[in-house]
C-alpha cells in the first residue's frame, strides 16, 4: 500500500518535468509531422489544372483542397502528379518522382502523398486495394489511404464526332483501304475484292452466294492492325488506279461491293475508371461491326485525335471531356472540333473524392471535418458555383451537396 | 403515315374512279356551235351518236386519259396549281386540325428544346454498356431503302378535285375551260359533228334517186314502198303549192325524200337488214315522225296563204335535211347495210333496197373515202399500248429487269412489285403517250382539209415532197417528245420532291425550280426522245400501210369498172397483195437498227446530264446499265414493228371481194 502510494506521489512529482521534455520534441515534430504534401494533378480542368501562363493551380478541388487545409491548420507542399503517377498511388501506395518512367524500373525517388487532389473515383476495389498496401507492408513510406467524403458526382459518358457515323466508318475505310499496302494486316479487312473479269465471264451471272456471305473477321486483330496504321506518320500512298475496273468489261449484272466490315474508333483517358466500361462495350458490340477502344495517355492526347476525327467517341467523365475539348477549340481556332454532346447528358455513377493518408495522425479526420464544415456552411457550394456558374447543378449533385451539409450539432434555434 | 398514305392512296383510285365514271357523261355533252343544222336535232343526238363507235371510243379514249392525267397532275401538284387556278380553298388548312381532348388523357407534350445541360451525375434507364452499344448496327445494309409508299395527297384535295371535275361540285372557271376544249379537241378528232353535216349534204346532193313522183302517169312508186294515199298526196300538193311556190321542184322533192324516208324507216317497211342499234335513234324518229304529220296538217288547211306556203317549203327542207341526217346516221351506226348480200324476200324489197343503195353510194364515193381510212388507227394503238405494257412487265419481272434495277441501285434483291410499277409507269410516260399523240396528231391532220383540198397529213412513207413530210414529222417527233417528257418530269418531280410537307419543292425558289426542271429534262429527256423516235416509225409504218391497202382497194375498183389505173397505184397493188412475213422482218430491222444507234447515244447523254453537277467518268457500271437500256428498246422496237406490221397487213384494210360479180362489195375484214 505505502509502496504504490510513494510512487503515485513520485510520478506526480516527476510529472511537470517530463511534460516540459514531451512539450520540446513535439514542437519540432509537429512542425514536421504538421506539414501535408499534396499531390495535385495539372490537366484535370474544370477539377483541378496548372495554368501554363501563371503557374498557379487553380480549379475546383484545388479551392476545395487548400481550403479544407487551411481550416485543418495543416502546412502544405504541394507537388504535381500525372495521370500514370495516380494511378500508381492508388495501386501501388508510392510513385515514381520521374514521371516518364514506369514504376518497376524507376531509378528516380520513390515517393509517396499524404492528400491527393484530384477527382479520383471512389469505388470498392480502389477502397480494397487501400487495405492491402497496407497488409503487405512493402516498407518505408508506404501509407495507408482513406477515401474523404464524396465531394462531386460525374457523369461517365462520352462526347460523339458531330457528323453520321457512317462518313466516320467511310473515311476511316478509304484511309485503311490506301494503307493496306503499308500494313499487310489490313488487307483481308479492307482489300479483299475480287477479281475483275477478263474475257467474256462479264457475261456470265455471278455467284450470288458470293455476296451473301458476311465477312469473317477476327475483329480483335484487325482493331490492333487499325490502331497501328492509324498511329503511323508514314505518308498516305496515291490511289493506284490500276485497282479501278476499267469500262470494258462492262458490268452487267448487279455485284454489289461485299459487305464492308465497318470499324470505330472510341478513345478513353489510360487508367479512368470508364475504360474497362468501354472495353467491355467493345466486346459486346454487335458482330457486325467493329469498335477499337484506344487508350490515351491524357486528355489533351486524347481531346486531339477526337478534334481531329481520329476517335468518334470519347469516352470519360463528360466534365472533364467538356472542358477539354472546349480547351482544344480556344487554343486551335481553326478546329471548331463538331462535337454531339448530347449523349453525355446521361452517364455511369462516378463518385469524386480525395485520396487521404491515414498514416498522419489526426490528418484524416481533421481534413474530412473541415470538409464537413465546408460543406455545411456552404463554401463548396459556392466555390461550385463560382467556378461552373453557368451550369446548374443536376439534381443528384444537388442531393449530394444538401445530404453533406450535416447538422452543426450546436443549440439552435430551428433545432 | 402508313394509314394516312393508305387513305391518300384509297381516296385518288377512288377519284379517278369517279372522273372515268363521269367522263362518259361529260363526253356526250356538246362541245360545239351547232349552228342551224343541227339545232333542231341537238336534243337527241348526244355526241356518241354522231359517230360510229370505233371513232367515238378512240376520242373518248382520250378524252378520258387527258382528264386523268390532268386530275393527277392536279393532285399531285395540288399546293402550287390549285391556288393559281382559283381553287386554294380546297387545300388543307394550316395549324391544328384538332383541339386536344382532355388535359389528363393526352400525353405530356415533348418538348422540343434539349434539355439544359447540368453538371454531374444524371442516371441512365439501361445499363451503361448497352446504351452505348445500341444502333451500333452497319450503316450500309443490304436491303434496299424502304421509300415513302404514301402519296401524301390529301384525301380531301382528291376527292374534291375529282368532285369538281365531273361538275358534282362548285366548279372552277379554269377548270370548266380546260375541260371544255378537252371534248372540243377529241370531239374532232372523231369528227363530231362535222362528219355527219359533211354526210348528210352529200346525201342530199344525191336526192334525186329517191324521186318516185312523175309529171307522167308512170307509177313506179312501188319501188320505193310507198303508199297509193301518199303518191296522191304528192300529186295533191304539187297542184295545190304551183301557184304559190317559185321552187316548186325543190320542194317536191323535199317531200318525196320526207315521204320515202319515213316509209322505209319510220314505218319499217323496207327490211333493214344491219346489226346496229336502231333503238338508240328512237326519240329522234318520233320527233320526225311528229315533224312530218305536223307539215302535212299545215299543207292540208283548205286557205293556205302565200306565205302558209313558204313556211310549209321551210319545213319541208328543213324536214329533208333531218332525214338525211339520220339516214347518214344509220349508215355510220351501222343500222343499215346497204351492200348486204342477203337476198331480198320480195321484188319490191330488192328494188328498194337497190335504191337505198345507189342513195347512199355517194357516202362511198366521197373522196374522203371513210372505209379506206378510218381502219389502223385503233389498232395500232391498242397494239402498240399492249406491247409496249406487256414487254414492260415481262422485262420488270424476269431476270433481265431484275439484273438491271439491281445494278441500279446495288442490291441483289428488290420487290418485283416496286419493280413493275416504276417500270410501267415509266413505260407508260414515254412509249405509250408518245405513241398516243403522235397517232392523234396524225389523225386530226388527216381529218382536217386545207384549202387546196388536200389532207393535211402528208403520208410520212410515201411522199410528195420534202418539204411537206419534213416539217411534218419534226412537229410530230416535237409533240411527242415535249409531251412524254413533261409528263415523265411531273412525275419524277411529284416522287422525289414533293410528297413530304417538307419537301424542297414547296420551299424552292424560282431560279432553283428551273434549274432542278432543266436537270430533269437533261436526264429524262433522252428517254424520251428514243420514245418519241418509236412513235415517229409507227406512223411512218401506219402511212405505209395504208398507202397500199387505198391503192390496193382503189386498183380493184377501177379494174372491175374497167378504169385505167396509174402505173404507181398498180405496183402498190401488187406491193399488197405480195406482202409477206419477209416485209415484216424488214420493218422488225429497221427499228432495231434505229433503236441500236439511239438508246446508247441517248443513255450516253443521260449520263452526262447526271453527272454534270458531280463529273465521274463514264465506268464498267454506266456501260452495263448501256447494255440493258439498248436490249430493252430493240426487243421492244422489234416486238411492236412486227406485230404492227402483221396487224396492219392481215387485219387492217377492206379487201376486195372474192366474188367479182359485184365490184363495189367491200368487206370488212377487220376487226376494231
Amino acid at each position: 500500500m505505502k509502496a504504490s502510494v510513494w510512487i503515485s506521489l513520485l510520478s506526480l512529482a516527476c510529472l511537470p518535468a517530463l511534460a516540459f521534455g514531451q512539450d520540446i520534441q513535439l514542437e519540432t515534430a509537429v512542425k514536421e509531422d504538421r506539414k501535408i504534401i499534396m499531390g495535385a494533378r495539372t490537366d484535370v480542368p474544370p477539377f483541378i489544372w496548372k495554368d501554363k501562363r501563371t503557374q498557379k493551380y487553380r480549379g475546383l478541388f484545388w479551392d476545395i483542397c487548400v481550403e479544407a487545409l487551411v481550416r485543418s491548420n495543416r502546412p502544405f507542399e504541394t507537388v504535381p502528379i500525372s495521370a500514370g503517377q495516380r494511378s500508381d498511388l492508388l495501386s501501388k501506395g508510392s510513385y515514381c518522382t520521374e514521371d516518364g518512367e514506369t514504376y518497376d524500373t524507376c531509378t528516380a525517388e520513390i515517393a509517396t502523398v499524404e492528400l491527393l487532389c484530384d477527382p479520383t473515383t471512389v469505388n470498392l476495389k480502389r477502397m480494397q486495394t487501400f487495405s492491402e498496401i497496407d497488409n503487405e507492408d512493402q516498407g518505408e513510406g508506404l501509407h495507408r489511404f482513406v477515401f474523404s467524403p464524396i465531394l462531386y458526382l460525374a457523369n461517365g459518358s462520352y462526347f460523339q464526332l458531330g457528323y453520321p457515323r457512317r462518313v466516320f466508318r467511310e473515311q476511316l475505310a478509304t484511309t485503311l483501304k490506301l494503307r493496306c499496302t503499308q500494313f499487310p494486316e489490313l488487307k483481308p479487312v479492307f482489300c479483299g475484292e475480287r477479281e475483275h473479269p477478263t474475257g467474256w465471264e462479264w457475261l456470265r451471272r455471278p455467284d450470288t452466294e458470293l455476296f451473301a456471305q458476311k465477312p469473317s473477321i477476327d475483329w480483335t486483330t484487325a482493331c490492333d492492325a487499325i490502331l497501328e496504321a492509324m498511329a503511323t506518320d508514314k505518308d498516305l500512298p496515291e490511289n493506284t488506279e490500276d485497282q479501278e475496273r476499267k469500262v470494258w468489261p462492262p458490268q452487267i449484272w448487279p455485284e454489289p461491293d461485299p459487305v464492308k466490315p465497318e470499324f470505330e474508333i472510341w478513345g478513353y483517358l489510360e487508367g479512368s475508371t470508364i475504360g474497362p466500361s468501354v472495353v467491355k462495350a467493345a466486346e459486346l458490340a454487335p458482330s457486325s461491326i467493329g469498335i477499337c477502344p484506344q487508350a490515351f495517355d491524357s486528355h489533351t492526347l486524347a481531346t486531339e485525335a477526337f478534334c481531329n476525327g481520329k476517335i468518334y467517341r470519347y469516352f470519360g467523365d463528360v466534365d472533364l471531356v467538356r472542358a477539354a475539348v472546349n480547351a482544344y477549340r480556344s487554343n486551335n481556332t481553326d478546329n471548331e472540333c463538331p462535337a454531339d454532346e448530347t449523349p453525355s447528358s446521361r452517364g455511369t455513377y462516378e463518385p469524386y473524392a480525395l485520396v487521404l493518408s491515414n498514416e498522419k495522425r489526426g490528418f484524416a479526420e481533421d481534413f474530412t471535418l473541415a470538409l464537413y464544415s465546408m460543406f455545411t456552411d456552404g463554401t463548396i457550394a459556392q466555390m461550385f458555383d463560382g467556378r461552373f456558374g453557368e451550369r446548374r447543378r443536376s439534381q443528384y449533385l444537388e442531393t449530394l451537396f444538401r445530404i453533406n451539409s450535416i447538422p452543426t450539432g450546436e443549440a439552435n434555434i430551428e433545432e | 403515315m402508313s394509314t394516312d398514305g393508305m387513305h391518300d392512296i384509297v381516296a385518288l383510285f377512288f377519284g379517278v374512279g369517279i372522273i372515268i365514271a363521269f367522263s362518259h357523261e361529260r363526253f356526250n355533252r356538246i362541245s360545239y356551235e351547232t349552228g342551224k343544222r343541227l339545232d333542231r336535232l341537238v336534243s337527241f343526238l348526244t355526241p356518241d351518236k354522231l359517230r360510229a363507235r370505233r371513232q367515238v371510243t378512240y376520242a373518248y379514249f382520250i378524252y378520258t386519259l387527258s382528264l386523268i392525267i390532268l386530275y393527277l397532275i392536279l393532285c399531285g401538284y395540288a399546293e402550287i396549281l390549285l391556288p393559281l387556278i382559283g381553287g386554294q380553298n380546297l387545300l388543307p388548312e394550316i395549324g391544328a386540325s384538332t383541339l386536344p381532348s382532355e388535359a389528363s388523357t393526352s400525353p405530356p407534350p415533348a418538348s422540343d428544346t434539349t434539355p439544359e445541360p447540368t453538371t454531374g451525375f444524371a442516371p441512365m434507364e439501361s445499363s451503361a454498356i448497352e446504351f452505348w452499344i445500341a444502333n451500333l448496327e452497319p450503316t450500309v445494309s443490304s436491303e434496299p431503302v424502304e421509300t415513302n409508299s404514301g402519296v401524301n395527297i390529301a384525301p380531301e384535295v382528291s376527292m374534291g378535285l375529282a368532285l369538281i371535275m365531273v361538275g358534282l361540285a362548285p366548279s372552277i372557271k379554269a377548270l370548266v375551260r380546260v375541260d371544255e376544249w378537252l371534248r372540243m379537241f377529241a370531239h374532232r378528232v372523231a369528227g363530231i359533228p362535222t362528219w355527219v353535216i359533211d354526210t348528210s349534204d352529200a346525201l342530199r346532193s344525191n336526192a334525186k334517186v329517191l324521186r318516185f313522183f312523175t309529171d307522167s302517169e308512170a307509177d313506179n312508186s312501188s319501188e320505193y314502198l310507198i303508199s297509193e294515199p301518199e303518191r296522191k298526196r304528192v300529186i295533191d300538193l304539187h297542184a295545190k303549192a304551183k301557184p304559190f311556190l317559185g321552187n316548186l321542184d325543190d320542194f317536191i322533192l323535199n317531200i318525196e325524200v320526207i315521204l320515202v324516208a319515213s316509209a322505209w324507216f319510220l314505218d319499217e317497211k323496207l327490211r333493214i337488214t344491219g346489226t346496229g342499234d336502231k333503238n338508240r335513234f328512237e326519240e329522234i324518229e318520233n320527233e320526225l315522225r311528229r315533224r312530218k304529220n305536223e307539215l302535212f296538217s299545215n299543207a292540208n288547211s283548205p286557205d293556205l296563204s302565200h306565205e302558209g306556203w313558204e313556211a310549209v317549203a321551210t319545213a319541208a327542207d328543213e324536214l329533208a335535211s333531218d332525214f338525211c341526217v339520220l339516214i347518214a346516221l344509220y349508215d355510220e351506226q351501222d343500222v343499215i347495210h346497204p351492200y348486204d348480200q342477203r337476198p331480198a324476200p320480195t321484188e319490191s324489197q330488192r328494188r328498194a333496197r337497190d335504191r337505198l343503195r345507189q342513195f347512199v353510194d355517194v357516202l362511198y364515193k366521197n373522196k374522203t373515202e371513210p372505209l379506206m381510212q378510218r381502219r389502223g388507227n385503233n389498232l395500232a394503238l391498242f397494239w402498240t399500248l399492249a406491247i409496249v405494257l406487256s414487254w414492260t412487265v415481262a422485262w420488270a419481272v424476269l431476270w433481265p429487269g431484275q439484273a438491271e434495277f439491281n445494278l441500279i441501285w446495288d442490291t441483289l434483291s428488290s420487290d418485283t412489285y416496286r419493280r413493275i410499277r416504276l417500270y410501267s409507269v415509266n413505260a407508260f410516260n414515254t412509249y405509250c403517250i408518245a405513241t398516243i399523240v403522235a397517232i392523234t396528231f396524225r389523225w386530226v391532220r388527216m381529218t382536217s382539209v386545207a384549202e387546196d383540198g388536200q389532207r393535211k397529213w402528208e403520208n410520212m412513207r410515201y411522199p410528195n415532197h420534202w418539204t411537206r413530210w419534213l416539217p411534218q414529222a419534226l412537229s410530230l417527233f416535237s409533240i411527242a417528245f415535249l409531251v412524254s417528257t413533261a409528263l415523265n418530269i411531273a412525275v419524277q418531280l411529284w416522287l422525289t420532291e414533293t410528297r413530304t410537307p417538307e419537301a424542297e419543292a414547296w420551299r424552292m425558289t424560282f431560279e432553283e425550280f428551273i434549274i432542278s426542271i432543266r436537270w430533269r429534262f437533261e436526264y429524262m429527256g433522252p428517254i424520251s426522245f428514243r420514245a418519241a423516235c418509236l412513235a415517229l416509225l409507227v406512223t411512218v409504218l401506219l402511212d405505209a400501210r395504208q398507202r397500199l391497202w387505198t391503192d390496193a382497194g382503189r386498183y380493184e375498183q377501177k379494174q372491175l369498172k374497167r378504169h385505167k389505173s396509174s402505173d404507181q397505184m398498180k405496183s402498190n397493188a401488187k406491193t399488197w397483195r405480195d406482202l409477206s412475213l419477209l416485209d415484216s422482218l424488214s420493218w422488225v430491222a429497221v427499228g432495231a437498227l434505229m433503236m441500236l444507234i439511239i438508246t446508247p447515244v441517248m443513255r450516253y447523254l443521260s449520263f452526262l446530264a447526271a453527272t454534270q453537277d458531280y463529273p465521274r467518268d463514264f465506268d464498267h457500271i454506266d456501260a452495263g446499265l448501256m447494255i440493258w437500256a439498248t436490249l430493252y428498246t430493240v426487243v421492244l422496237a422489234a416486238l411492236v414493228m412486227f406485230c404492227l406490221s402483221e396487224v396492219l397487213t392481215r387485219r387492217a384494210f377492206y379487201r376486195a371481194s372474192k366474188d367479182p360479180a359485184d365490184g363495189r362489195v367491200l368487206e370488212a375484214a377487220g376487226e376494231e
